[in-house]
Parts: structure tokens; C-alpha cells; sequence
């Protein structure tokens, strides 16, 4: 099943100064993405999830910065790439799928010129020939009557439209990778099923590689190939999906399933993760997921626990 | 987000709002036909067997020594004209009329010092103001407009060299400012005027661009714009710009009242327009020290009041309608 790798990143840290100290947000993490393949990345809100996904397209904002590890995407190194070498990219052979689809479409312009749009500027396509492709992938993601879509405003679109609207954006030139920020959080629930649908369905058309950003594991099982569990800024655990969804190991990632009402039966009670992801100012000593834990030794207290073969626990589940 | 429709609509249902444009039409047309409204020459006519059409255009060689009224004493049995509603030219000097005199039926408003129409003086000075207006507006809504953008959209020493700029120059005393320019440029006419108000008043179009800037550029679309790897140009002109319309527009209209303003004060004092060319400032001016000529004060300067009245009224009830807040209290 392995293809080559398309992206390596290795050992990436993020940081952002806080009173003249270095914060680091996403702390040394490691993973590879393969052509045709689908990772996860799954975690509570400050885990590291969207930073890791945006550093990707050279999208971390001031005062976030990139201090250390390696991005290598198909030969090219990222980390330090000058903002050419990521127009280069951006748009063309990596694209974003963001959260909230009504914010990330420009409320002025007709979707079909938004469509159209990176045709235009990347391709250089005529007017003629973009707008005709415009309606093309309209089509393609599923939108009725594309070629009266087309001159539609975003406000004249229901949410799962824009967001189908914004994967048409994404595609439209061909992207080798996809990187899907929650991009079912904003929808209902009936409308989330239909866009994962999509996105599966593009991303298996395409064969491209497609990093998944979520906070919801109960999504992640119609979408990945491959679940990365993130927490406090680290990779915790990163296993096949199968895996993950029926014998988690990390301590966390097992809370975590616990905690998404998918799996459960009606009358059972959900159990909730206790206390919160530590800011990045208190990150403890240790494990960072210990105070959290239930399994938690003395060690845990003292030493982190390094990434072995699937996960970062002393004392993991088997 | 609130369709185009919504704004024009909440915008005419005020009734200021339909003056303003009904007033600013009048006097964009009486500016676009004041040769066909006052002139000296016909608009056709037919002189010793010669059929001359729009004289008052073209002004052929044939006619050039005449005027309607000495035409109409040497006209023949055959020969007719159709002439202007008013038939004096802006430069046309009466010499059977005395200099200042009150409105009568053969000038309608009075004559000025020189003994010009002071109706067809009015006509053509609506073009002087407009062109002022318009141009200067021009002017300094483009300079304002994309200093704003680029201070707003960088940030760091571009915002800081801009930001400092617009403060240094808002502390000057804008009339002062262009009065002496134009006092101390020797052949200052109209398009010096128009260069030196739009030089000048861009500040305050810079400002709320960089403002409205830097309120797009945390939007979403701005971000997914910049994830798709669009050039910084693009996103500016594309994506930034024509959100940031609205504004602009609302400083537009009241750049034009501030302009319109600025031409007839300078006027006023002779330091605008030539005295060859009419202006509604350069009116006024005539009535300097000739006070019992009500006729030079009234009507000029009710043609001021109105057009940058109407300007203002135009541009507040934009602001109210672009701004939703404000708009339920319109309605």
C-alpha cells in the first residue's frame, strides 16, 4: 500500500515568545504523508493541529515561529523557504480546506470567479476556458445547476455549498496535497457526512495525499488511512485507523474515544476527558498529558515519554 | 452579509438622497450642455443662404465677428437661427447694458462688473466646479487609496512612514496651504487648483483605507486567498479593494462637496480661476465691495449651497446604508 513519501516533516517545532521565553506550540513532531494516502490529525483545541497543517503552506502568523525540524515536501525544503518559493506551492500543488467556509470566501466576488480564479492566475487560463472549468468542478463537488451556480454569490449558498464551493477552489489546479482544516466543524450533521463523502471521494479520484485536521475522532474513520493523535504541541500516538478505533494505546487517545458520542449506545453516560490541554505557558513537567491521566506513574511526572514505534506513554495499553 | 440591493434601496428610500441626486443631475447637465443652455452663437441657423449647424460648438470663421444679437439686426427675409435658451456667451460683454445691472428681461439674472450675463456666467462656471470637484476627488481618492492599502496591508516601516505622513501633513492648515501654492504659482489656473486640493486632501482617504485594510486583511477569505498563493498584488486590487468600496465612495461624494467648496473660496478671493473663466467663486468675487448687487451674491452662491448640500447629503446617506447598524434606524 505504501507510496513514496510526498511530505516528511521531521522534528518541527512552532514557538511563540511569551514574556521573552520561547513557547514551543507544536513540539518536535514527526510524520510522513504518501501520494494517495490520508493522515489525521486529531486533537483538542491547542494541541498543536492547525499550526502543524498551516506551516505546511509557510501560513504560521506572527508571533508563531518555525524554530527548529524539517519540512521536506517532494525535495524542497520549507522550513526558512522565502515567500516565492511558497507561492510556488501554494494554490498549485498544495491547497486548504478551511473551517469556516463562510469567512474564507470573498463576499463580493461570484463563486464561479473565486473558482476560476486560480486557473486564471496560476494557469493562465482565458476567461472563457476557467469560467467553463469553474462549472465543471461545480459540478464535480456536487453542486446542482452549476452553470446557473456559477454567478451566485457566497451569501446566496448554504453552508455545505460554500464548503463544497471552497474544495472546488482547492482543486481546481490539480493539488498533490490537501490539507483539510476541520472542514466539517462549522456545518450540520446531516451536511458533515456529505462533505467527507466528497473529500474521500476527490481525494481517491486524484490520488492525492490529504492531511485531515480534526478535533472529532469519530470522523476519522470514513476519511483516514492514518490517525496521528496530537496533544500539548506532540504526537502521542499515530497508528492505522483500524487500530486507533479499536485498541487505542496512548492513554489519551483511548479518553478521547471515550469522550465522542458516536460510539455510544443511547442510555450510557459519555465520559469526558477531565481538566483541560494545558496553555502554552503551563505545559508540566514530564509527560504533558499526565495530570490527565489515569494510568500516570511517578515517572511520568519526571521524564517525557519518547516516540516508540506508535506511541509516547510509559505505560501504554496493549 | 447585506446584498448591493439592500443598500441602494435603504440609500433612496431617504428622501434627502433623492434631492441630492436630483440637484447633482441638474448640474451635471447644465455643466455637460451649458453650450447649448448659454451661448453667444446659435445652435443652427441659416445666414445669407449658409446653413451653419452648432456654431455654438464649432464656432465656424463666418460667424466669428457676430454674436446672436448682432446676427438678429443682420439677418435677411430668408435667413433664421435657432438660438440658446440663454443667448449670451460667458465672456460676452453687453455694451448695451451698464456694468452691475439688477436682473431684467434681457439679462435675467444681472450683468456683472464687466457687463456679462450673470445667468450664462453661472451656466458655464457649473463645469469649472464639477471639474474641480471631480478631478481633485480623482486625484487624492487614488493616492489616498492605495497609501492606505499599502500601509494597512504591510504593516511595519511602510505603515509607519505613511501613518507619519498623514499626520504631518493633516497638521498643516489645508486653506492656507493651497492659497499660498497658488499665490505663489504665477500661471495657476484650474488644473493647478485641481493638482494642489487633490495633493492635499488625500490624508484622510488614506487613513480609513489603511483602517478598513487592516480589517480585511484578518478576514478568512484573506487568509484562504494568501493559502492559494496569490500575489500580494492580486490580493490587494482582487480581494481588499472591493470590499473596501463602500468607504471609499462615502469619502468620494464628500470630496467633492469639500472640493467644490475649496474652487469657490479660492475663486473668491482671486486666487482661483482667471477671470476669463466663469466660475461661481470668481462671481462672488464681483460682488466684492459692490454690495448692492444682491444678484451676484444670491445666485451664485445659492448654486454653491446646492451642489455641495447635496453632496453631503448624497454621502451621509451612503454611510448610513452601507453601515447596517444605522440602517434599521433609516428604515
Amino acid at each position: 500500500m505504501s507510496g513514496e513519501a510526498l511530505l516528511r516533516v521531521r522534528n518541527l517545532v512552532i514557538s511563540f515568545a511569551i514574556d521573552g521565553k520561547d513557547c514551543p506550540a507544536v513540539d518536535g513532531i514527526t510524520f510522513d504523508l504518501e501520494r494517495g494516502r490520508t493522515l489525521a490529525l486529531v486533537g483538542e483545541s491547542g494541541s498543536g493541529k492547525t499550526l502543524t497543517a498551516v506551516s505546511i503552506l509557510g501560513l504560521v502568523q506572527p508571533p508563531g515561529v518555525i524554530t527548529g525540524g524539517s519540512i521536506d515536501f517532494d525535495g524542497t525544503e520549507l522550513v526558512g523557504a522565502t515567500t516565492n518559493a511558497f507561492c510556488a506551492i501554494r494554490g498549485r500543488r498544495v491547497a486548504m480546506v478551511f473551517q469556516e467556509p463562510m469567512a474564507a470566501l470573498n463576499p463580493v466576488m461570484r463563486i464561479g470567479d473565486q473558482i476560476a480564479e486560480p486557473l486564471r492566475a496560476h494557469l493562465g487560463l482565458s476567461r472563457v476556458a476557467a469560467r467553463d472549468r469553474a462549472i465543471d468542478l461545480l459540478g464535480k463537488v456536487g453542486i446542482g445547476a452549476p452553470a446557473q451556480r456559477v454567478d451566485n454569490y457566497p451569501h446566496q449558498l448554504s453552508g455545505g455549498m460554500r464548503q463544497r464551493v471552497m474544495i472546488a477552489m482547492a482543486l481546481s489546479c490539480d493539488p498533490e496535497i490537501l490539507i483539510a482544516d476541520e472542514p466539517t466543524t462549522a456545518l450540520d450533521v446531516t451536511v458533515q457526512r456529505q462533505i467527507l463523502a466528497l473529500l474521500r471521494k476527490m481525494q481517491r479520484e486524484r490520488h492525492m495525499a490529504m492531511l485531515f485536521v480534526t478535533h472529532d475522532l469519530s470522523l476519522v474513520e470514513n476519511i483516514a488511512d492514518e490517525v496521528a493523535v496530537m496533544y500539548a504541541g506532540r504526537i502521542v500516538e499515530r497508528a492505522s485507523v483500524q487500530q486507533i478505533l479499536t485498541t487505542p494505546k496512548h492513554p489519551y487517545s483511548r479518553a478521547l474515544w471515550h469522550a465522542s458520542p458516536a460510539r455510544h449506545r443511547a442510555g450510557e453516560r459519555l465520559q469526558a476527558v477531565p481538566g483541560n490541554t494545558p496553555g502554552l505557558t503551563q505545559r508540566p513537567r514530564g509527560c504533558p498529558f499526565h495530570p490527565r491521566c489515569p494510568r500516570a506513574l511517578e515517572r511520568c511526572h519526571q521524564d517525557v515519554p519518547a516516540f516508540d514505534a506508535s506511541v509516547a506513554c510509559f505505560v501504554p495499553h496493549s | 452579509m447585506k446584498g448591493k440591493r439592500d443598500t441602494w434601496s435603504a440609500m433612496k428610500s431617504r428622501r434627502g438622497a433623492r434631492w441630492g441626486v436630483a440637484v447633482l443631475a441638474t448640474v451635471c447637465g447644465v455643466a455637460l450642455l451649458s453650450d447649448f443652455i448659454a451661448s453667444d452663437k446659435p445652435i443652427l441657423a441659416r445666414i445669407d443662404g449658409k446653413l451653419y449647424v452648432l456654431p455654438n460648438l464649432f464656432t465656424p470663421v463666418g460667424l466669428r465677428p457676430y454674436t446672436i444679437n448682432t446676427l438678429i439686426e443682420r439677418m435677411g427675409k430668408t435667413d433664421w437661427l435657432i438660438a440658446p435658451l440663454v443667448s449670451w456667451g460667458a465672456n460676452e460683454q453687453d455694451k448695451g447694458t451698464a456694468p452691475l445691472a439688477p436682473p431684467s428681461s434681457r439679462h435675467w439674472l444681472g450683468t456683472d462688473t464687466a457687463r456679462r450675463d450673470v445667468l450664462a456666467r453661472m451656466v458655464h462656471g457649473s463645469r469649472v466646479s464639477l471639474l474641480v470637484g471631480l478631478a481633485s476627488v480623482s486625484i487624492f481618492i487614488t493616492i489616498g487609496t492605495l497609501l492606505g492599502l499599502l500601509a494597512g496591508f504591510f504593516g511595519g516601516w511602510v505603515d509607519v512612514i505613511v501613518s507619519r505622513t498623514v499626520e504631518t501633513v493633516m497638521t498643516i492648515p489645508v486653506f492656507f496651504l493651497i492659497l499660498a501654492v497658488m499665490g505663489i504659482i504665477e500661471s495657476a489656473g484650474i488644473g493647478t487648483m485641481m493638482v494642489v486640493i487633490g495633493l492635499v486632501y488625500w490624508t484622510r482617504v488614506a487613513r480609513l483605507v489603511r483602517v478598513e485594510t487592516l480589517k480585511l486583511r484578518q478576514l478568512g477569505f484573506i487568509e484562504a486567498a494568501t493559502a492559494l498563493g496569490y500575489s500580494n498584488r492580486r490580493i490587494l486590487l482582487v480581494h481588499i479593494l472591493p470590499n473596501a468600496l463602500g468607504p471609499i465612495l462615502v469619502a468620494a461624494t464628500f470630496g467633492v462637496a469639500a472640493s467644490i467648496m475649496m474652487e469657490a473660496s479660492l475663486s473668491f478671493l482671486g486666487f482661483g480661476t482667471p477671470d476669463a473663466t466663469a466660475s461661481w467663486g470668481g462671481l462672488l468675487r464681483g460682488a466684492m465691495g459692490n454690495f448692492h448687487a444682491w444678484w451676484l451674491i444670491l445666485f451664485p452662491g445659492l448654486a454653491v449651497f446646492a451642489t455641495v448640500t447635496s453632496c453631503n447629503v448624497l454621502g451621509e446617506a451612503m454611510r448610513d446604508s452601507f453601515d447596517p447598524h444605522l440602517r434599521h434606524e433609516v428604515e
